[in-house]
């Protein structure tokens, strides 16, 4: 299975004129991300208010790849969804290209889930269409580009098969050529990976990283896995403490493009284990109330 | 391919169709037998049992006979009309109640049980009644074939509503999907097997009403037909009608069921 999931060509894009892209979301407009104060609780069933995350900030150059980490339950997800408009903050605000987010902006932020959510009835292809069918773009054009995001995934020939015809890292793959079919400003990703087999996991993430460099476009990646976080990343937020806010941003300045060989450089190692140690000391701190259900991850960089 | 598992797992594929096709085959081959030989035998008459030659001849006049065609196409429009309401009104209040319910859960198991409780009374007693209030037309006969299918039409189609996905929701809001397209994309793909479920038995109960309607509060169609053939001890013909609409019954079923089929062939 993962044979069949691995390669991704290296070969250059599809000529712009084939794919009848505009152009209009990639190259030149700003994907830069400025978050500030951000608190967001959730009510339950009884009523009772939990603050999730309480003055969050951070800003985000355009064309930058960051990574998010934390326990699990700390809020990843929430913040993801905060910043694709889908949910709505107590307080705070959150600035795309300068342009404030309060609502699904589908031409400007687009959401790739960790369940690749693909609707089974549709083709590869259809799948891949749909936010340009839901925008209104005709028949022919979303076809050409739905087409030649597939092509850039590795995906040419499956564009007719349906999803339950495709392996996990296959459908991922499909679902991260749906969040760059409009050619967002940026991408964001909620353990898009997570799913996957170990030996998948890294390299769907090389190959995500190939084609960033390409695209160029601003992406905010979730992630329980450190190695993941720091191979991938700019720059490492660390989402720590209950409610939990930006405890540490580290900048990654490993020199690209990167490959799997640098998971095993000592420089790595280091990075990796002080962003751990900076974890497990929240872990103790709010003692039990965390729990680091991926625990194992710390530990796969050092096979 | 084979070891697919569909959701739908009553859905027969492969060598279990095939054994289902042969059981059909051969029930109706021996139900025709064990008629013959009882009307060989004396243990009934010509007119509690009619031959299967005069049966054959009066489903040949029910389908050649300007008269008797004319109850077959009245009876017809009524089931078209009663069938295509209730599917299409059906889906659309069950899918505003599913809709609507998951935020007032109260208010949908409200209207549901009273639903419930509809469809469960025999609306056969009531019939006289309506005929008094409503009158005995064309839409009258529509109107009381189609109440038990819109029932269950709206019951199922809510229940489907109810039930497509958080997933599907998210991301239909996050590419900012209007109530419309939500309607077509992602509404009507992912309740379409068990709607035509439901397609099924509501043509049963549609075309159960029609007949009763017709029966009762008619001068033509179908049921009419079964009705005065009955009155008049006219046992072929009252045999031959029966056939006609278990028939026609029969292969609305074999159709629906086809579609469902073909449709968890791609839908899993
Ligand atoms: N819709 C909701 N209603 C109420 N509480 C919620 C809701 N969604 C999330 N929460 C709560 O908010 C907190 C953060 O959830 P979130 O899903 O953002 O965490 P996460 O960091 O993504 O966790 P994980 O790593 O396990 O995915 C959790 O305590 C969760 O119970
Ligand atoms: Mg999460």
């Amino acid at each position: 299975m993962t044979q069949a999931t691995n390669s991704l060509p290296t070969s250059a894009l599809p000529q712009s004129g084939a794919s009848g892209k505009s152009g209009s979301g990639l190259q030149g407009s700003d994907g830069s991300v400025e978050v500030s104060g951000l608190t967001v609780s959730y009510t339950d069933s009884k009523k009772r208010k939990h603050t999730v995350l309480e003055d969050v900030s951070f800003s985000v150059p355009s064309g930058t790849f960051a990574t998010v980490i934390g326990p699990s339950g700390s809020g990843k997800s929430t913040l993801l969804k905060i910043l694709g408009g889908l949910y709505g903050a107590e307080s705070g605000q959150v600035f795309i290209g300068g342009r404030q987010i309060t609502q699904p902006n589908p031409d400007l932020v687009t959401i790739v889930f960790q369940d690749s959510c693909l609707l089974p009835w549709r083709t590869v292809l259809r799948n891949v269409a749909l936010p340009l069918e839901t925008a209104g773009v005709g028949r022919q054009e979303r076809e050409d580009r739905a087409k030649a995001v597939l092509e850039l995934v590795g995906l040419g020939d499956c564009m007719s098969r349906f999803p339950r015809e495709l392996s996990g890292g296959m459908k991922q793959r499909v679902a991260i050529a749906r969040g760059l079919v409009v050619e967002p400003s940026v991408l964001l990703m909620d353990e898009p990976f997570a799913a996957l087999d170990e030996q998948t996991r890294y390299e769907m993430g090389e190959e995500l990283l190939r084609l960033w460099d390409r695209l160029k476009s601003t992406v905010i990646f979730v992630t329980h896995n450190l190695s993941e976080a720091v191979f991938l990343a700019d720059k490492v937020m660390v989402l720590e403490g209950r409610p939990a806010s930006v405890g540490q941003t580290v900048d990654v300045v490993f020199s690209r493009p990167r490959d799997l060989g640098l998971m095993v450089t000592p420089e790595f190692h280091m990075l990796r284990d002080q962003l751990y140690t900076s974890l497990k000391r929240d872990r103790i701190r709010s003692s039990g109330t965390y729990s680091w259900s991926h625990q194992g991850n710390s530990e796969e960089g050092t096979q | 391919m084979t070891t697919t598992k569909s959701a739908y797992t009553h859905i027969q594929t492969g060598p279990t169709r095939k054994y289902t096709v042969m059981f059909q085959i051969v029930a109706v081959i021996v139900v025709i037998a064990a008629w013959y030989l009882l009307t060989i035998s004396n243990l009934v008459t010509s007119d509690q049992v009619p031959g299967l030659g005069s049966t054959f001849s009066s489903i040949v006049q029910i389908l050649s006979r300007p008269n008797t065609l004319h109850d077959l196409a009245v009876s017809s429009y009524e089931l078209v009309a009663a069938f295509a309401i209730a599917t299409i009104a059906g889906i659309g209040f069950g899918f505003l109640l599913g809709e609507y319910g998951r935020r007032r859960a109260g208010v949908r198991r409200v209207i549901e049980a009273g639903l419930g409780t509809a469809l469960a009374t025999p609306k056969f007693i009531f019939l006289p009644v309506l005929v008094l209030l409503i009158g005995a037309g064309y839409w009258e006969k529509v109107v009381y074939g189609l109440s038990d299918g819109i029932i269950i039409m709206t019951l199922s189609a809510s229940a489907a509503a109810y039930t497509v996905g958080e997933n599907e929701r998210v991301l239909a809001r996050s590419y900012k999907m209007s109530r419309f397209q939500f309607f077509w994309k992602i509404f009507v793909p992912s309740a379409l097997l068990p709607v035509i479920e439901a397609l099924r038995i509501s043509m049963v109960l549609v075309i159960s009403g029609v007949m009763l309607a017709e029966m009762y509060i008619s001068n033509a169609g179908m049921g009419f037909l079964i009705f005065k053939a009955g009155t008049e001890y006219n046992v072929p013909l009252l045999v031959g009608a029966v056939i006609v609409v278990a028939a026609l019954a029969v292969a609305l079923n074999s159709l629906f069921q086809f579609f469902e089929r073909s449709l968890g062939n791609w839908h899993s």
